[in-house]
């Protein structure tokens, strides 16, 4: 009597438990979906997040298509151009 | 208990854990696509290469730009015609903000022009992304590049660009 009274407590032990997992996956998943839910971006290809290392960007495109019309004083304009992307 | 109790008493149970995990579930991809792409980056970034490709083409300045050797008031003006770009939204105040401005070899500003919301230029330079009030202001981007005219005259030319638009790009 007392070993089947034993194994019942055992039992609804065991699904308490296995209640409480599942609803603290589900509360871990919800937080998850709200955090990353909040870190949707669609960020620009040449943003500093951005893993593409050979998009050619527009300001550099116009800088060297005007360099190799003038470039007298390339070094100071090659300085003040690359000082957005510090 | 009896056998007969014990499973209607599984079969209940069964039942709410189902229901618990299927709001959990549904919960989770509401969470997930209510909430908008932030895709003001991209606009702002593609804003400065329009207004770059208009004033400059293939290293050399617009010629619309200059009138005797400082600015076209009539390019300035009608910037937003002259480039093929429009700010309207649907809001009452403009959602779009962008400033361009010409230095000279020795980065002493020659002109400036701005365009859109003037307001938001402070906010441009407010950098604190730790700050959450940060995803609630402007989004700004800076583009620098180099032109010459069609005397070979050389220019430094700044693009900042702003994109407002929090309520749809921010929850």
């Amino acid at each position: 009597m007392l070993d089947n009274k034993k194994a019942q407590v055992g039992e609804s032990l065991m699904w308490l438990v296995a209640t409480i997992a599942i609803i603290v996956i589900l509360i871990i998943g919800i937080y998850a979906a709200i955090a990353l839910g909040k870190a949707k971006e669609v960020t620009s290809v040449f943003s500093g997040n951005s893993q593409i290392s050979y998009y050619y960007p527009v300001e550099r495109a116009k800088t060297d298509f005007a360099l190799s019309i003038n470039d007298s004083n390339k070094d100071k304009i090659m300085e003040w151009v690359n000082e957005n992307e510090k | 208990m009896n056998d007969k109790g014990k499973t209607k008493l599984l079969s209940g149970y069964w039942y709410i854990i189902i229901i618990i995990i299927a709001a959990g579930i549904i919960s989770m991809v509401y969470l997930f696509y209510n909430s908008p792409y932030d895709a003001r980056d991209a606009e702002s970034r593609i804003l400065s290469e329009k207004a770059a490709d208009c004033i400059s083409f293939h290293g050399i300045i617009n010629e619309n730009i200059f009138f005797n050797d400082s600015l076209n008031e009539s390019f300035s003006d009608n910037f937003l015609s002259e480039c093929s770009l429009n700010f309207e939204t649907d809001s009452e105040n403009p959602e779009y903000f962008i400033e361009i401005i010409f230095y000279n070899i020795s980065e002493e500003e020659l002109f400036s022009f701005s365009k859109g919301n003037i307001n938001w230029r402070n906010s441009c330079f407010i950098k604190n992304e730790d700050d959450k009030q940060y995803k609630n202001m402007v989004y700004c981007n800076e583009m620098r590049f180099y032109a010459v005219d069609n005397d070979e005259n050389q220019y430094l030319i700044k693009i900042i660009s702003g994109v407002g638009k929090t309520d749809k790009n921010v929850r």
